[in-house]
């Protein structure tokens, strides 16, 4: 297994210090009584006047002790289980985007309920894809308050594959509980076999905001998997230093342990970082830059010097079409991340930033972490690989093509693309000279026509459908 | 083993690249009595063009079209004495006569076409590399292929094979030839300018080229 380290143990040991310092001297602000006192009970320094908890070293390191180091996560067929932590690294979709982008006449469009059931049929067709989280929010939605049900819904319809989803409620995690529980036929099936992970967004510096932090408390108490997310922006919701932000945001991210642990010790969680940039110039943010690499693998190095899992942003771009600037920022902020072992990286499908997605790139996409897939896998030596034997069979004159080593190394030694363009230019240019795009386009429209996502039984399907329809009678 | 399964098992030798016991299994189809004919059709070939079928449609990779290739020689070694003391002929496509030119040793390129015109139903006599030019005028009178393919991949050795063609000539075997040419540094203009009759731009072009070139001869 490659490993990109850019920390010594002496320099993760400050910048662990620096996050101590930050939680006992600075503190969060956590708008919940019930937080409050629970957190006041294991040893915080609470103000409840400001909502302000100070979290001394002792019980800010004794937390991230007692995070489990790695917890399983199921597809709802019950069978496929992916751990994370450890080691391992998958990729996964995300979901913010607004927008959908139209490759060939290069326009955008708003989300619909549509759009999010094809982006979500076509990533359950990707291999390289373990995680969906959920793309979009739909905009054909009249309300935003069980926008998020239908996006719980058309995403355990449309994969089979684990299925995180951002909670912005309490009412919304019940509700995804319960769809959850329907497919897996109960509570305990659920808590035993979790195919449902719930997404929850600190906001930098240093605040969680009411609704968010009721919705995970919900999701501890249930014993749901959560993703906890910090994305302070270097230089303006953190310090314009990385070594800073990566403090503030690994800080922000024990909080949530904190926090986790106070209401549910046995709670499996995630730490997961979205640390960004800002263009000093156009005052976008820049998910796609080397920083964005970079502190991903600082956050993947800390979680593995914690013994926690860790995950957030990659294979990610801030063009705004399927261009070279989109490959370049792709490759890296895939590949980087996940050579420092990040256990989730994020990204997959999405473009300008984090507000479109497109289908064509979510293909694109695919090939993409599977090419980094194999820079993962690193090379192998033994004495087989080393193929002396071969060497002296061969000598000065022969060719390997016709040895049985070849046949019986090159499929595993050599990435085998299923997108990219590697033909003859001649061959090329008969073929009507395209970009990948169209390649890619192609194969989407074909999966999108002939893939068939593993069915959701009918008396399964239309209880979601009133769990959605409830939340629907509740709002108005 | 009947006569059938002995067939089978060739045409499987191919299939699962069994190079080092197909040789054995051809031997043991003639100390039967098998038909070299019939095992060469319908066994050999029939493994073989299974092969090519799986790679143009990128089921299989270059190693293994290139193994069951091999695979095929090995077998075709045994039978070929047996057929040349019978006097008869194998049917194909065609007969092509392939080869690296002189001051050139680069063999992959060659070795590629020959396993995808192998599998494409020709058959293929390969000199290999570095092949003078008198050699190919050699083996082409006694031989008598359709097609003689000159592979080059260094400028410097381009020349030759122009050499190799006007030796054709002067031996007075030009005309019962097609000559087909091809490697990285060869194009459509050189193939004109020392008057080959085909050039393929890679392998898969140079089977196409060298069905037209049968079917016209």
């Amino acid at each position: 297994m490659t490993s990109l380290k850019l920390f010594s143990k002496r320099e993760m040991y400050n910048i662990h210090l620096t996050s101590l310092d930050a939680l006992q001297e600075i503190g969060v602000i956590v708008p919940s009584e019930e937080v409050l006192k629970k957190l006041d009970e294991v040893g915080a320094e609470v103000d409840y006047k400001n909502q302000k908890v100070q979290i001394p070293s002792y019980l800010a390191e004794e937390s991230i002790r007692k995070t489990p180091h790695r917890y399983p996560a199921y597809y709802r067929d019950m069978k496929t289980r992916k751990v994370l932590g450890g080691d391992q690294t998958y990729f996964g979709t995300v979901g913010f985007a607004a927008n959908v982008f139209d490759v060939k006449s290069k326009t955008y469009h708003k989300i619909t309920r549509q759009d999010l059931a094809n982006a979500t049929k076509l990533a359950d067709a990707m291999e390289n894809v373990e995680f969906y989280m959920t793309v979009g929010s739909p905009t054909d939605i009249p309300k935003l308050e069980f926008v998020d049900r239908y996006m719980w819904m058309l995403s355990f319809l449309n994969t089979k594959k684990h299925i995180i989803n951002e909670a912005m409620y309490k009412e919304g995690v019940l509700d995804a509980a319960e769809m959850a529980s329907a497919i897996v036929g109960g509570e305990e099936e659920l808590r035993k076999k979790p195919i449902m992970t719930v997404l929850l967004c600190i906001t930098s510096p240093f605040r969680y905001d009411r609704p968010t932090l009721e919705a995970f408390v919900q999701a501890c108490k249930l014993n749901i998997p959560t993703i906890v997310d910090s994305g302070p922006i270097v230089g303006a919701t953190s310090p314009a230093t990385l070594a800073g932000t990566l403090a503030l945001n690994m800080a922000e991210l024990i909080s949530s342990l904190v926090i986790s642990r106070a209401v549910n010790e046995k709670a499996p969680i995630m730490i997961s970082s979205w640390a960004r940039a800002i263009d000093m110039l156009e005052s976008s943010p820049v998910l796609g830059g080397p920083e964005f690499a970079l502190l991903h693998a600082g956050v993947a190095q800390m979680a593995h010097y914690y013994g926690i899992p860790s995950g957030g942003g990659g294979v990610l771009a801030d063009s705004k079409t399927l261009d070279i600037q989109t490959g370049y920022e792709k490759a890296l902020t895939a590949a980087v991340p996940a050579l420092a072992g990040l256990n989730l990286v994020c990204g997959v499908g999405l473009i300008a930033s984090e507000n479109t997605i497109s289908l064509e790139q979510l293909v694109i996409d695919d090939e993409i972490v599977s090419y980094v897939k194999r820079i993962m896998r690193g090379i192998e030596v033994n004495e087989e690989t080393l193929a002396l034997d071969v060497m002296k069979r061969v000598g000065t004159t022969g060719s390997y093509i016709k040895e049985r080593h070849t046949l019986n190394h090159f499929r595993k030694e050599m990435w085998m693309p299923k997108l990219t363009d590697r033909v003859f230019p001649e061959v090329w240019v008969k073929a009507g000279a395209n970009d990948l795009w169209v390649k890619a386009r192609e194969k989407a429209e074909k999966i999108l026509a002939e893939h068939e996502v593993e069915p959701v039984p009918k008396e399964i399907k239309e209880r979601l459908e009133s769990i959605v329809k409830r939340a629907e009678e509740r709002s108005k | 083993m009947s006569e059938e399964k002995i067939i089978e098992s060739l045409k499987n030798a191919v299939i699962n690249y069994d190079v080092e016991g197909a040789g054995e299994l051809a031997k043991k189809a003639l100390n039967l009595g098998i038909d070299p004919i019939r095992a060469i059709e319908e066994g050999l070939a029939k493994g073989i063009r299974e092969v090519g079928e799986k790679f143009a449609k990128k089921e299989l990779f270059l190693p293994e079209l290139i193994m069951a290739a091999e695979t095929m020689k090995n077998c075709l070694k045994v039978f070929e004495p047996e057929l040349q003391s019978r006097k008869i002929e194998r049917k194909s496509l065609g007969k092509v006569l392939i080869g690296t030119v002189a001051g050139d040793i680069h063999d992959i390129g060659k070795t590629i076409v020959a396993a995808l015109l192998t599998a494409n139903g020709f058959e293929v006599i390969d000199l290999g590399a570095d092949v003078p030019a008198q050699t190919f005028v050699k083996e082409a009178k006694e031989l008598r292929p359709q097609i003689v393919a000159l592979s080059a991949l260094l400028t410097t050795s381009l020349p030759q094979q122009r050499e190799v063609i006007e030796s054709l000539r002067k031996e007075g075997v030009r005309n019962d030839v097609k000559v087909m040419i091809g490697g990285a540094p060869v194009g459509i203009e050189w193939a004109e300018e020392i008057g080959a009759d085909g050039y393929g731009a890679n392998a898969t072009e140079a089977v196409d080229v060298a069905k037209r070139l049968t079917q016209t001869s």
